[in-house]
């Protein structure tokens, strides 16, 4: 008989349930599309007050679906946990990442600004090195995300978040004709789509409890 | 209270933790051995425990001191989360160290 009580992975399988739902992938599914949407506005030679003014706003759009998704699908089908001490370092980790991701990410966008600005020579350098350090970082940050937050789709996604720049930048060298926005769009639906059959999995396996509250149970 | 194992050898089983050597309650505190708390869903889901079952167990190891309800408000929803006391904790590391022992200790 096998009686021994192997808390990791009690503590592993508690952790993951925050991953089940799908809407992590949706939350990523939107933001590469929401990228893809401010690639093919940009094209339209629309200024960039406009362009932010309809880029930032799909982007708290994101925001919103993660945390309305957690809030009324989640949270009443999976219940509330106070995460402990290991899951608390996971998420630790998962924040330095990120900033590490959003520093690399602006200084990115800090030099292809500042390549528009300089002689050709500078500007076809920045046009081949914007790619690679685009892939490394995507690759780099999902890849470690997934690693630390026991996230396995999330290896899936950086790849997917690391072709969009560099395919686009290959195919419109190759073929002189650039993807631009479907570079972005097709991993984004790609992601959503994964982000779906999760979720709508999620809904079946996991109906709203039928059961009267917490408090009402314990008192009898 | 059970009397004395005749046979000393089999008195470290006798002396287990009863409340916690149960499955259910012994799921239950695991769970919230790994978690700062936890709610009543929650705790269902990991365990697979009905809501009356776990409501029962639940108000066995309230009654004993091993875990505590914290009621607050959420806005204007109620929000139950359940925890171990020290003395939960202590109870579970103690449980699990003896059961181990007895394991162990138990010819091939």
């Amino acid at each position: 008989m096998t009686v021994e009580i192997n808390l990791k992975e009690v503590e592993r399988r508690a952790w993951r349930s925050f991953f089940q739902d799908g809407l992590w992938d949706i939350y990523l599914g939107l933001l590469l599309l929401a990228m893809g949407v401010s690639a093919w506005l940009s094209d339209q030679d629309i200024s960039e007050v406009t362009l932010f003014a309809i880029y930032i706003p799909l982007l708290l759009l994101s925001m919103v679906v993660l945390w309305a998704g957690k809030r009324f699908i989640t949270v009443p089908r999976m219940g509330r946990v106070k995460i402990g001490p290991k899951g608390k370092a996971r998420k630790r980790k998962a924040r330095v990442l990120l900033f590490f991701s959003v520093v690399v990410g602006l200084a990115l966008f800090l030099v292809a600004l500042a390549a528009y600005n300089h002689p050709a020579g500078w500007a076809s350098l920045i046009e081949y090195l914007l790619p690679t350090v685009w892939a490394l970082n995507m690759l780099i940050v999902f890849g470690l995300g997934a690693y630390f937050l026991e996230f396995n789709r999330l290896y899936l996604h950086g790849v997917l978040y690391a072709l969009a720049v560099p395919v686009d930048f290959l195919v419109g060298e190759l073929t002189g004709v650039r993807l631009g926005a479907i570079a972005f769009i097709v991993p984004a639906l790609v992601i959503l789509l994964v982000g779906g059959i999760v979720f709508f999995r999620f809904l079946r396996d996991y109906p709203l409890p039928k059961s009267p509250a917490a408090g009402e149970a314990l008192n009898g | 209270m059970a009397e004395p194992a005749e046979n000393q050898a089999l008195q470290p089983i006798a002396n287990l933790d009863r409340l916690i050597h149960e499955p259910a309650r012994l799921m239950i505190l695991a769970v919230l051995y790994v978690v700062e708390s936890a709610d009543f869903t929650f705790l269902m889901r990991q365990t697979g425990l009905t809501w009356g079952n776990l409501s029962s167990h639940m108000s066995k190891l309230e009654e004993a001191g091993y875990i505590e309800v914290e009621k607050k408000f959420k806005g204007k929803r109620p929000n139950t989360m359940l925890r171990l006391t020290d003395e939960g904790r202590a109870a579970f590391r103690d449980y699990r160290h003896s059961l181990k022992q007895v394991l162990d200790n138990l010819p091939d």
